[in-house]
């Protein structure tokens, strides 16, 4: 009897454990992550092979990076077009600098992340001060900075080099484990996905960001500095796109005015589908994260399997569209419901 | 003079060519229950931003205890132990009661270079606060504000101004939109308040309401103060009504 | 709490329903091809290159895997990474930057994979070989075509308008175009069209109604603005033949316009065929025998011409 009733107490406090686990705005993106898996992997098992594991794990810390920049920013109410261009003209930037020998490659660096903060700057300068919605500003911003990519280079791709310089290897070095072949940037998106997931969640910083996506007014009669937290986020936004750029041109060896092209896009589904409100006041980083390998697996698997070219982005838009209706569902359920 | 909290000093406020509020000056004791009363339009809203730093006076002067002070934003305010509770709360819907009542004030855990909210002392203050304001329901402070009535958050909005001892707590139409017991629960916060050394200015379009907790009314018509010293105890409502309307003001002056 | 799996299932089933159809092609042990393009997927040329590709898989009993990127490098290079780990038998690629390749090349030369190149080269890449033109080359006969014929001269002003300046295509064509005029003092001009076809119209409308006066030649770059001369020409004015153009001539559009007399020579690069012959030679190699050449395809086609490559496009629109 008595280790029956034991039984019972263990039962039921799973149960509640999933009851928790279920009510988790995260549910629904780590159901889907699962299931892309299993599915992809039923239909080819290389999916889960270390080589296509390492392969997925290439490309995903960048788009990723922006993610994670984008989600504070869409939480605290306003969003941010230009990540994609500034995530091609950043790279330019620091290889035009190296590459006219006009400096050495770590001042160029520094000089394309200082240019990437002033459009940060700029784009919440305009949201802020202006009261221009950040659809419009960034949009603008969005054209402004890729003309200027393209202006620069005439179109031209810029050389990049494959120096063995400690700098490049800090930001995109690779090294193995085990089968797989990682790159740091992995390990950055991993630091950059705690540092922000805390700073969202558990400081003082976050209760305010989520205030002034929340309700600005409110939090402004507060004390709460929504114009100064949204400035910061822009920056914050541009830099991490930036700094994914860079990372990516060194990975990749192009540094092509054009690239980022659409990624604005892509970022802010990976957001939305991780449970971000595109309204503001809501979102978490863990979500994000879901988010961001939802896409990134479809991408990859889709190409792996072999769905046809011209049918790929049925998927990613069915997607979208499906974890969109969850949300909303789940939404109204939320307001009925309490 | 000496037991005089705040004082407003002949302010005027224009808004274009509209003189929203003229050569208003308006005192409030420590411990004193005042009830602002007027007319759509007479100016209340206006003279409660002004002290509340939401809005700037054109002209005039604030003094907080015999010395002059400069409130130039809702922090300074703050700051200065002047606390606002509108009529729609003022809260953040989707966050947790407990982070809707050190907003803006967060505590932060050491070390302070890590910006850390202190979540345990922020549940348990907002638990016992709550508490305080009249809530008798367990709520835990985990629980969004979407998810209260419109009585809870007014609560929580007061239990945020009881915790934070201001000196002054300014309540702006604090019971519309309430039932009649979450009505009773904000007059019986406002009794309270009295006793526990605060200071309110009590803004409501009910005059019973008003009638029933205030130690002292002024009236606002179009701007002016019309009235300053009207002691609810020794008045009657009708007569308070004609002072806000000015139908009958020849009779009464 | 069921609730939430009563809304889930209908999305996951839609998955699970897309996903089957493919899996059908996918199974049985035919080798797998790769073919990964930087194309984009509404650039009509593209959509011959993917016939081509498909006609061979058909033709050889093997499954053939297509991808367009649309000169997205990164994504590029995952799909190629993603063929790596599916043991593809062999992989058909074309080139978005040049130098973006060079790594995953290795890669897959490392895991004993064939990869051949096509439409856009990268000599240092690594890669097997080439099926394409030169776009060098081609440039270069754009420029010598214009010249030969006294259509410029010394001083004349060319405008080259393209699509997305920066392509790779694009950078190659102009060095060709370069090493003509300007030993010749001829200047030019690129201009950005944009991909989307209503906008190509607007921008090449625009920037000719602003420069008719100064323009004695034009070179289109690529297949969507070479394909929309004659819609600008008739929306800005300008008559057939007013204006000398040569350029691309992969679409219906620009065979179109040669015969009627707007484009005057327009250059056909052969795209079945280039993807066809591409996957032969990556399926021969893999097969041990190593080729020891390139394949040069492209032609430069006037009035007298256009009606069979005109031909081969409607053929190749009907059969699909």
């Amino acid at each position: 009897m008595h280790t029956e009733f034991h039984k019972g107490g263990v039962r039921r406090n799973s149960i509640r454990f999933l009851q928790s686990l279920i009510s988790r705005p995260e549910f629904g993106p780590f159901v889907l992550l699962v299931l892309e898996i299993v599915v992809f992997t039923a239909r080819s098992p290389a999916f889960i092979s270390p080589g296509n594991i390492s392969n997925l794990l290439a490309f995903t810390p960048e788009l990723g990076m922006i993610s994670l920049g984008m989600t504070l920013l869409m939480v605290s109410g306003e969003f941010d077009l230009s990540v994609g261009s500034v995530f091609g003209f950043a790279p330019i930037v620091m290889w035009t600098f190296y590459n006219t020998h006009t400096t050495s490659l770590e001042i160029g660096f520094l000089v394309a992340m200082l240019i990437s903060a002033v459009i940060g700057f700029v784009n919440g300068w305009f949201v802020t001060k202006l009261k221009i919605p950040s659809f419009l500003v960034t949009l603008g911003m969005l054209l402004v900075v890729r003309g200027t990519a393209l202006y620069i280079t005439d179109g031209f791709p810029q050389r990049t080099w494959t120096s063995d310089s400690l700098l490049m290897r800090v930001i995109v070095g690779e090294f193995r484990l085990a089968d797989l072949r990682i790159y740091t940037s992995l390990l950055w998106f991993i630091f950059f996905a705690i540092i922000l997931g805390y700073v969202l969640a558990g400081s003082k910083a976050g209760n305010w960001i989520l205030a002034s996506g929340g309700n600005p007014e409110a939090a402004r009669a507060r004390g709460v500095r929504v114009t100064r937290t949204k400035m910061t986020l822009f920056i914050l936004t541009a830099l991490i796109s930036a700094y994914a750029g860079i990372t990516s041109s060194i990975r990749v060896s192009a540094a092509n005015p054009n690239s980022g092209t659409g990624y604005e896009l892509e970022v802010i589904a990976m957001v939305v589908i991780g449970g971000t409100a595109l309204s503001g006041g809501r979102g978490t980083i863990v979500g994000t994260v879901l988010g961001v390998l939802i896409l990134r697996m479809m991408r990859n698997g889709i190409v792996l399997i072999g769905v046809p070219g011209l049918a790929y982005n049925i998927f990613i838009g069915g997607i979208i569209l499906g974890m969109m209706a969850l949300h909303s569902w789940l939404e109204r359920r939320h307001r009925t419901g309490t | 003079m000496s037991d005089e909290l705040v004082r407003m000093e002949r302010i005027n406020k224009f808004f274009g060519r509209v003189q929203a509020l003229s050569d208003v000056t308006l005192a409030v004791r420590r411990k004193e229950i005042v009830g602002l009363l007027g007319d759509n339009g007479a100016g209340k809203s206006t003279l409660i931003k002004i002290l509340s730093g939401a809005l700037r006076a054109d002209t005039g002067d604030i003094y907080l205890r015999g010395n002059r002070v400069d409130i130039r934003n809702t922090t300074d305010a703050m700051a200065y132990g002047i606390e606002t509770i509108y009529q729609d709360s003022a809260l953040v819907t989707e966050l947790s009661i407990a982070r809707n009542v050190f907003l803006g004030r967060e505590p932060v855990k050491n070390p302070r270079w890590l910006n850390r909210l202190d979540q345990r002392l922020m549940s348990e203050v907002a638990r016992e606060s709550l508490r305080k304001a009249g809530i008798t329901k367990e709520i835990p402070p985990t629980t969004p504000i979407s998810a209260l009535s419109g009585g809870e958050r007014q609560a929580v909005a007061i239990a945020r101004a009881m915790h934070f001892e201001s000196d002054l707590i300014i309540l702006d139409e604090p019971t519309n939109n309430l039932g009649v017991e979450e009505t009773k629960g904000v007059l019986r916060f406002v009794r309270s308040a009295r006793d526990s050394g605060h200071s309110c200015i009590f803004i409501a379009h009910n005059i019973y309401h008003v009638f029933q907790v205030v130690d002292r009314i002024i009236i606002l018509r179009r701007g002016k103060k019309v009235a300053d010293d009207i002691d609810p105890k020794r008045t009657t409502i009708e007569a308070v009504e004609e002072l806000i309307t000015g139908l009958e003001i020849n009779k009464g002056v | 709490m069921p609730n939430k799996f009563r809304l889930l299932m209908p999305i996951l089933g839609t998955m699970a329903a897309l996903a089957m159809p493919i899996a059908g092609l996918a199974e049985g042990a035919k080798p797998i091809y790769y073919w990964i393009s930087h194309g984009s997927p509404t650039d009509p040329v593209w959509t011959y290159f993917l016939q081509g590709a498909e006609q061979w898989g058909k033709d050889m009993g093997a499954d053939v895997r297509t991808s367009f990127h649309s000169g997205d490098v990164p994504s590029q290079q995952e799909a190629v990474r993603a063929a790596i780990s599916a043991k593809a038998r062999g992989i058909v690629t074309s080139t978005p930057d040049p130098g973006s390749l060079t790594k995953v090349i290795a890669e897959a030369h490392a895991a004993g994979i064939p990869v051949v190149i096509m439409n856009t080269e990268d000599k240092t890449s690594g890669r097997d070989a080439y099926v394409g033109g030169d776009n060098v080359a081609i440039g270069r006969r754009w420029a010598q075509y214009l010249v030969d014929h006294n259509f410029v001269k010394k001083g004349d002003f060319v405008w080259m308008p393209v699509e997305v300046p920066g392509a790779t295509y694009q950078v190659l064509e102009t060095q060709g175009i370069d090493s003509v005029f300007k030993p010749l003092g001829i200047t030019y001009e690129i201009t950005e069209a944009k991909l989307d076809q209503a906008e190509i119209i607007s921008r090449m409308s625009d920037y000719l109604t602003a420069n008719k006066s100064k323009i004695k030649a034009i070179i289109g770059l690529g297949d969507l603005v070479t394909g929309s001369i004659k819609r600008v020409f008739d929306q800005v004015g300008v008559k057939a033949g007013e204006i000398p153009v040569v350029g691309w001539g992969n679409s219906l559009e620009t065979a179109q316009e040669v015969l009627d007399g707007y484009v005057n020579a327009a250059m056909w690069q052969d795209p079945q065929a280039t993807s066809y012959m591409a996957l032969s030679l990556a399926s021969m190699i893999a097969g041990g025998i190593p080729p020891g050449f390139d394949i040069s395809v492209g032609t430069l086609y006037e009035k007298d011409k256009a009606g069979t490559y005109l031909k081969i496009m409607q053929g190749a629109k009907e059969h699909k």
